[in-house]
């Protein structure tokens, strides 16, 4: 009877996070401009869109490159920050990593203000690298949890093993450290690149219409008028979350990388 | 090959921090000061850059003019209830997802994950058709023939409400994940053996004993949802906008930046004001 | 009928059984233990028992009441994890009082209760201790007080000792055994140690692979196993393979050994195991006479202070025998022996 009601509260809840999913993904293969649901006539011509209209290709481009160099620095930040918390207990490691904390500690929008006077001041704004930088600096908190929680199931023997073999710790690091804290790094670029492609407010100021980035892009023309194509690239970002995140799941161990123990770390 | 002596390396600032501080220095330690500084500049009206250097408090002044106040209110009152919301059916769920058998709880896993990169934006967006009038779930309502005819439910209070506690759903789950898979099932089961009953169970033990991620998990959502943009402005009428919006207008539409930081700055000190009060009550509680 | 009566048990996840075929009547008011090796199914049954797992066949009766839909908090069942499971947010009165407190019991006799338990359990005092300050023995001691807090009918304890120290574990041993006497109330002990089993109980259910090897008194199982698993697993045992030759004796190589009973049944011919415990057989001084004699050489003499254990290598297969330091056979590693084996110490045992 428990068992019962627990599968069906979870199962509400879960019906009731993929209603957004639903929508979006009905709306974007209707045949005509307007919102009906359920649609009326398939067709697939707003995915066409995408590709074929410039604004929304180059949208579409821009998110893709500055999500990856967004990822690229963020993982960049976050390895050094969380190995030196892990193996050298200088208070500056501590420092830094809580101020690699910091970015999710405050509402975005302050952080992305700061971001825009500051460059305004070079005028810096509404060019990639901005933006790349912008989402690298702010998305590194995750990786860096991540990378800490995976350094921190590293037994230290396995160091002191390979220390005894003659390993200094630059080889260490990169023979015994590194392959184990690789899945953590690629989940840490997943999420730093996934959640960089829905990324809205700090792209939105740093870009001033300059650069858009696709939220950006999809909130301006739903300004302008409300078109489809605005669904189907949703349903692409929906679908490229499911294969990242898919991806990671089959070739990672996934409870494992959110945080959860194993069996054996008891 | 030289062996560096393990003793010896923890002691000295190691040469690798160079990069990241680097990094966060400048990139987000500086602006964050220079917002700060500016906050404290004149405003010119009509000059090119809108702003000079000086120093006054009249931006912050301003805080406490009624529409402003009014705002922060309502800014307050949206991200505490809706962080309060999403914790308390996010928790359940993710203690049981964290009961489930392994292969359930990659697959749920998998969905919050991708539930979760949906942009502000697009989920803004897909409420704001799921709660209108022609294409919205009122439609399905009256299908079932709970409803007579379909109605709006958006733009308004509920709507954006509603919106927020949504979005906060999926981060709830992956801040509460690792404690709840960490808590050990046998004391849930001597709970039972002790003449518990699940429910009980649920309330004595597993709650109390999770008390700490469930404070968390309202904290940081709260603090994030003080920066919501989009959903107010969507689904919810001018009355019910939120203070990122304001600072939003202030910088980019009128140009006035020193005020534009300065609410930002308010906005910070309010935040971790009220995220301090809550640890402190949140600590007092547990030690009950 | 009035204790546990397990029918047709059978508990499987999947393709995996966990246990099968489980008929067993155990009597209430004894000191009961399930022994075996890990993953035998020992823990499985208990938890069936508890309520925390439901058989996928067969059914459960306590005092002659079906139980087997029973949810566990309707049980009232006291157990002992073996992780202890002491409820951290709590202190040790309360962790033991949280039964009563589920009871809807006022805070004045949960407290009293809590107290009373224990001083049973001789930590008095002890009941707003933070369960993080107290020693191994002592936390184990709150969990059992907390188990028995509701005055069960059933006591069931998943290896409770496991984890302590060798001095601690035997202390707890006896304690433990004398409680129950005191209480009279049905316990039931899961272990894979059989020194500990055959000290504790009154019944001891000996499995292995998800069966029921063997039931019965402690002696009754040390002198009399059942086939060579339970010979095997309990205490330590020579085993030698041998061939049925009449009702009276076997064959073993070329020895003939006369043997105390053929188990009924079997047939000339037939492949059966002696099983001899090492203290039977002896080192046979020159003119010494036994019912069978089997000769060997000392591979390996070992002292282990309290005895000394002498290993004979008899046509490929070691045979071992225990004697006190004082009569410790005047022998060296390459001599050759006798050993006698008496006809009532061997025991026949199938395969």
């Amino acid at each position: 009877m428990i068992r019962i009601s627990r599968i069906i509260f979870c199962w509400l809840v879960i019906i009731t996070m993929s209603a957004p999913l639903f929508i979006v993904a009905g709306v974007s293969v209707n045949q005509r401009k307007l919102m009906f649901f359920p649609p009326r006539g398939l067709s697939l011509r707003w995915y066409e869109e995408v590709f074929t209209k410039a604004p929304w290709f180059e949208a579409l481009t821009a998110s893709l490159s500055i999500a990856v160099m967004a990822g690229i620095i963020a993982l960049s930040v976050a390895l050094p920050t969380a190995y030196c918390l892990w193996q050298h207990k200088v208070r500056y490691a501590k420092v830094l990593y809580s101020i690699g904390l910091l970015p999710f500690a405050l509402p975005p929008v302050i952080t992305a203000l700061g971001m825009l006077m500051w460059w305004a001041q070079f005028g810096a704004t509404g060019n990639y690298w901005g933006i790349a930088l912008g989402h690298g600096v702010f998305l590194v908190t995750l990786p860096m949890v991540m990378i800490s929680l995976g350094l921190e199931s590293i037994d230290q023997e396995l160091l002191e093993a390979a220390r005894t073999m003659g390993a200094n710790n630059t080889t260490t690091f990169r023979t015994v450290v590194l392959p184990m804290v690789a899945p953590y790094m690629v989940a840490g670029f997943a999420f730093a690149f996934v959640l960089s492609m829905n990324e809205f407010i700090i792209s939105f100021f740093l870009g001033q219409f300059a650069v858009q980035t696709l939220p950006v892009k999809i909130f301006s023309s739903l300004r302008s008028g409300y078109t489809p194509t605005i669904a189907s690239v949703s349903v692409m970002f929906i679908l490229l979350a499911v294969i990242v995140f898919g991806l990671v799941a089959r070739f990672g161990d996934l409870p494992r990388l959110l945080g959860a123990w194993a069996a054996k770390d008891r | 090959m030289a062996v560096i002596h393990p003793i010896e390396a923890r002691r000295q600032t190691p040469w690798v921090v160079t990069y990241p501080t680097l990094m966060l220095g400048l990139f987000f330690l500086v602006p964050f000061a220079f917002m700060i500084v500016v906050s404290f500049w004149q405003r010119i009206e009509g000059a090119e850059s809108g702003y000079a250097p000086g120093f006054e408090f009249t931006h912050y002044a301003r805080f406490f003019s009624p529409l402003f106040t009014r705002h922060l209110l309502v800014s307050l009152e949206f991200a505490s209830l809706s962080a309060f919301l999403s914790v308390l059916v996010a928790f359940p769920f993710t203690y049981f997802l964290s009961r489930f058998g392994r292969r359930p709880q990659v697959l749920t896993l998998v969905f919050v994950l991708c539930v979760l990169s949906l942009s502000e934006v697009i989920v803004a967006y897909s409420w704001s058709v799921l709660l209108s009038r022609t294409a919205g779930i009122s439609n399905l309502f009256v299908f079932l023939g709970i409803m007579e005819k379909p109605s709006s439910w958006m733009p308004g209070y509920g709507a954006v409400l509603f919106a927020l506690t949504y979005f906060n759903l999926p981060f709830a789950t992956l801040i509460m994940y690792p404690q709840c898979t960490r808590l050990d099932k046998s004391l849930t089961e001597a709970a039972l053996t002790l003449g518990a009953s699940p429910v009980k169970t649920f309330f004595t033990v597993v709650v109390p004993l999770l008390w700490p991620t469930i404070l968390t998990a309202f904290i940081v959502l709260f603090v994030f949802t003080m920066g919501a943009f989009i959903t107010p402005q969507w689904l919810g009428r001018p009355q019910h906008w939120m203070y990122a919006i304001l600072i939003n207008d202030q910088a980019n539409s009128r140009g006035n930046v020193p005020f534009a930081s300065a609410l930002s700055i308010f906005l910070m000190v309010f935040t971790l004001a009220l995220v301090a009060i809550t640890v402190r009550l949140g600590r007092r509680s547990l030690q009950r | 009928m009035d204790g546990i009566t397990l029918s047709g048990i059978q508990k499987r996840y999947g393709s995996v059984t966990a246990v099968t075929d489980i008929n067993l009547d155990l009597p209430q008011g004894k000191f009961i233990s399930f022994l075996g090796p890990s993953g035998c199914g020992k823990t499985t049954l208990l938890r069936l028992i508890a309520g925390l797992e439901v058989p996928t066949q067969g059914s459960i009766s306590l005092e002659g009441k079906d139980i087997t839909r029973v949810a566990t908090h309707q049980r009232n069942v006291g157990m002992v994890f073996q992780s202890l499971a002491l409820f951290p947010h709590l202190s040790a009165g309360e962790n033991i009082a949280y039964g009563l407190r589920v009871r809807g019991v006022d805070r004045q006799a949960r407290r009293r209760k809590a107290e009373e338990l224990l001083e049973m359990v001789q930590l008095p005092g002890l009941a707003d201790r933070d369960i993080k300050q107290l020693s191994g023995g002592q936390r184990q001691r709150v969990a059992i007080a907390r188990a028995l807090a509701l005055e069960p009918k059933l006591f069931l304890l998943d290896e409770p000792l496991s984890s302590l120290d060798a001095n601690l574990r035997e202390e707890l041993q006896v304690e433990l055994r004398m409680l129950q006497e005191r209480l009279a109330i049905t316990t039931i002990i899961v272990t894979h140690d059989q020194r500990e089993a055959m000290t504790m109980s009154d019944l001891v259910v000996v499995m292995s692979t998800a069966r029921v090897q063997q039931t019965g008194p402690p002696l009754e199982i040390y002198r009399h196993p059942s086939n060579s698993f339970v010979a095997d697993f309990i205490g330590s045992s020579n085993l030698l393979d041998a061939i049925i030759e009449s009702d009276q004796s076997v064959r073993i190589g070329q020895n003939r050994l006369e043997v105390a009973a053929i188990p009924t049944g079997a047939k000339p011919g037939e492949e059966v195991v002696i099983s001899i415990r090492p203290e039977d057989v002896s080192v046979l001084k020159n003119s010494e006479h036994a019912d069978n004699v089997l000769e060997g050489t000392v591979s390996f003499i070992r002292d282990v202070g309290a005895s000394v254990e002498t290993f004979v290598d008899y046509a490929g297969t070691a045979i071992v025998t225990i004697s006190a330091p004082k009569e410790r056979p005047d022998v060296q590693q390459g001599d050759w022996v006798q050993l006698g084996l008496p006809a009532k110490a061997c025991v026949v045992v199938w395969r």
